[in-house]
C-alpha cells in the first residue's frame, strides 16, 4: 500500500497505520538505525510546520547538552542571571528611583516658588480693573532673607500668604517687638487694608513712610492704592503726585499712568 | 540618531552592564508583555520568559557558535514566542496528566530550550531555502487547508498531485536539514 517509506513515515506519524500496520512498521524500525533518524526528523518537521506544536527535546545525554549545563552553574553565568532579574525589578518597580526623583522635583518647586517670589515681590504686575490692576502684593518687599531667622516672621508671612491677615499682623507685631525692621509696616498695613482697617492701614504706612528705610518711597505707593480703594481720590491725586516728584520713587512710572487714569 | 547595532546590545548582555540590560528591558519588554498576556499569561509569566530568553541568550553567545542574523528586537520575540508556545504546550500536558509529578532542573530547562531553538533556527533557515511555491504550499498542508482549496489554489490538476507535491517539497526539506552539520550536532 505504501510504497514510498517517506509516506509510510508519515502515515505511522500521522496515526493513519492500523494496530497491526503500526506494530509492524516499529519492528522495522526497532533493528534500522537509519529508518530511526527518518522517522526522528520527519516527526521534527512536522512539528515544525505545525506552529502551535513544541517539539520537546528529551534527549539528555549529548555532548552539547552537557556543554551548555556545565556554564550554566557556572559562577559567571549565576552573575549575569542575577542581573537580568534585577533589572526586571528595576523595570518592574522604578519606585526607588522614583521617589528620589520626586524628592528632587519637589525640593526644586520649593526653589522654583522661592525665587519666583522673590522676583514677584519686585517686580509689579498689572491687572484690569485699577485697584486690582495696581495692587499686587508682588509689590511687597521681599522678608525671605529674614524670615529664616525668626519663627514670628516665618508665622507671619506664612498666614499673609494664606490670606489669614489678623493672625499675620499677630505675628508681626510680635516681631517688631525684637526687631527694627520697618519694612514690616508695609506688611502690617496691607494686611488691615485686607480686613478693611484703613484708619490703621494708614498709620502703617505713614510708619515706614517716616523710618529710615531704602524702602519708604514704597509706603506713597501703599498709600496710593489705599485711597484707591476706599475711592478717595482726592488724596489719591496728591499721594500720587508726592510719587512722581522723584523719578527714584517705588512705582514712578506706574503713579504717572494712574494719575491719568484717574483724572 | 543614531541606531543602536546588535553589538551594542550583545557586549552589554556579556559584560553585565546594567545600563544596557535596562535599556534592552525597556525597548523590548512591553511587546513581550502584550503578547504573553494575549496568549493566556500573566506579567510574571511575561516576565520569566523574557528574562530566561535573555539569559539563554548569553549561554548561547558564550559557548555556541552562535550570531544574530536578524534585529535584536526581532531575535528576542522569536524566542521569547518559542518559549511561551513550549511553555503553553507543556501546562496543556499538565492538565491532561493530573497528578504527575514534574521536576526539571533548572539548567535542564535551560539547555533544553537552548537546543531546541537551535534546530528551530536551523529549520527555519532550511524552509526559506525551498521554493516560494514550496514554502506556502508546506504552511498550507500544515494549517490543515483543505486539499480542494489546495488545488485550487496551486492549480494542481487532482487531489493526489497536491498530495505528491507536499511529499516532495517535505523530502526536499528533511535532505537539506540532514545535509547540514549543525543538525548532526543537535541530534
Amino acid at each position: 500500500m505504501y510504497e514510498d517509506i517517506d509516506k509510510k513515515i508519515e502515515a505511522y506519524l500521522g496515526g493513519d497505520l492500523n494496530s497491526e500496520e503500526k506494530k509492524q512498521f516499529e519492528l522495522i524500525m526497532s533493528d534500522d538505525i537509519e529508518l530511526q533518524k527518518k522517522v526522528k526528523l520527519a516527526n521534527e518537521i512536522n512539528h515544525h510546520l505545525k506552529e502551535e506544536n513544541w517539539l520537546s527535546d528529551e534527549d539528555k545525554n549529548s555532548s552539547s547538552r552537557k556543554e551548555i549545563e556545565d556554564y550554566i552553574k557556572s559562577d559567571e553565568a549565576t552573575k549575569i542571571r542575577s542581573k537580568i532579574l534585577d533589572a526586571g525589578k528595576r523595570y518592574k518597580n522604578p519606585q526607588s528611583k522614583f521617589k528620589s526623583k520626586r524628592l528632587i522635583a519637589a525640593v526644586a518647586a520649593i526653589f522654583v516658588v522661592a525665587l519666583l517670589s522673590t522676583v514677584l515681590f519686585i517686580r509689579n504686575s498689572s491687572t484690569t480693573d485699577l485697584y486690582a490692576k495696581y495692587y499686587s502684593d508682588n509689590d511687597l518687599p521681599s522678608l525671605l532673607k529674614r524670615s529664616g531667622q525668626n519663627d514670628f516672621l516665618s508665622k507671619g508671612i506664612k498666614s499673609f500668604k494664606a490670606n489669614e491677615y489678623e493672625t499675620a499682623i499677630t505675628f508681626f507685631k510680635e516681631y517688631l517687638k525684637e526687631n527694627d525692621d520697618p519694612i514690616l509696616y508695609s506688611y502690617i498695613g496691607i494686611s488691615y487694608l485686607e480686613i478693611g482697617n484703613t484708619n490703621k492701614a494708614l498709620i502703617n504706612f505713614d510708619k515706614l513712610l517716616n523710618s529710615s528705610s531704602i524702602d519708604n518711597s514704597k509706603a506713597l505707593w501703599y498709600k496710593s492704592l489705599m485711597y484707591l480703594k476706599i475711592n478717595d481720590t482726592i488724596k489719591l491725586r496728591k499721594t500720587l503726585s508726592k510719587i512722581i516728584k522723584d523719578s527714584t520713587n517705588f512705582n514712578y512710572k506706574k503713579a504717572q499712568d494712574l494719575l491719568l487714569a484717574v483724572d | 540618531m543614531q541606531k543602536l547595532g546588535n553589538d551594542h546590545y550583545l557586549e552589554g548582555l556579556l559584560s553585565g552592564d546594567e545600563s544596557v540590560i535596562d535599556l534592552i528591558y525597556k525597548k523590548n519588554f512591553q511587546s513581550i508583555l502584550s503578547f504573553i498576556k494575549k496568549n493566556n499569561g500573566t506579567y510574571e509569566d511575561a516576565e520569566e520568559i523574557f528574562q530566561d530568553a535573555l539569559f539563554q541568550l548569553i549561554v548561547r553567545l558564550k559557548i555556541r557558535k552562535f550570531e544574530i542574523t536578524s534585529s535584536f528586537e526581532g531575535y528576542i520575540f522569536t524566542v521569547c514566542k518559542n518559549l511561551w508556545r513550549k511553555e503553553l504546550n507543556k501546562r496543556k500536558k499538565r492538565v491532561r496528566n493530573e497528578g504527575a509529578i514534574e521536576l526539571v532542573v533548572k539548567e535542564n530547562k535551560h539547555s533544553s530550550f537552548i537546543l531546541e531553538q537551535e534546530r528551530w533556527e536551523l529549520f527555519e533557515e532550511k524552509i526559506n531555502q525551498l521554493s516560494d511555491n514550496c514554502i506556502k504550499l508546506l504552511k498550507d498542508y500544515f494549517n490543515k487547508v483543505s486539499y480542494d482549496i489546495i488545488v485550487e489554489r496551486f492549480n494542481y490538476s487532482s487531489q493526489n498531485v497536491a498530495f505528491q507535491r507536499v511529499f516532495k517539497c517535505k523530502k526536499r526539506l528533511a535532505e537539506l536539514i540532514k545535509k547540514d552539520s549543525k543538525y548532526q550536532d543537535l541530534s
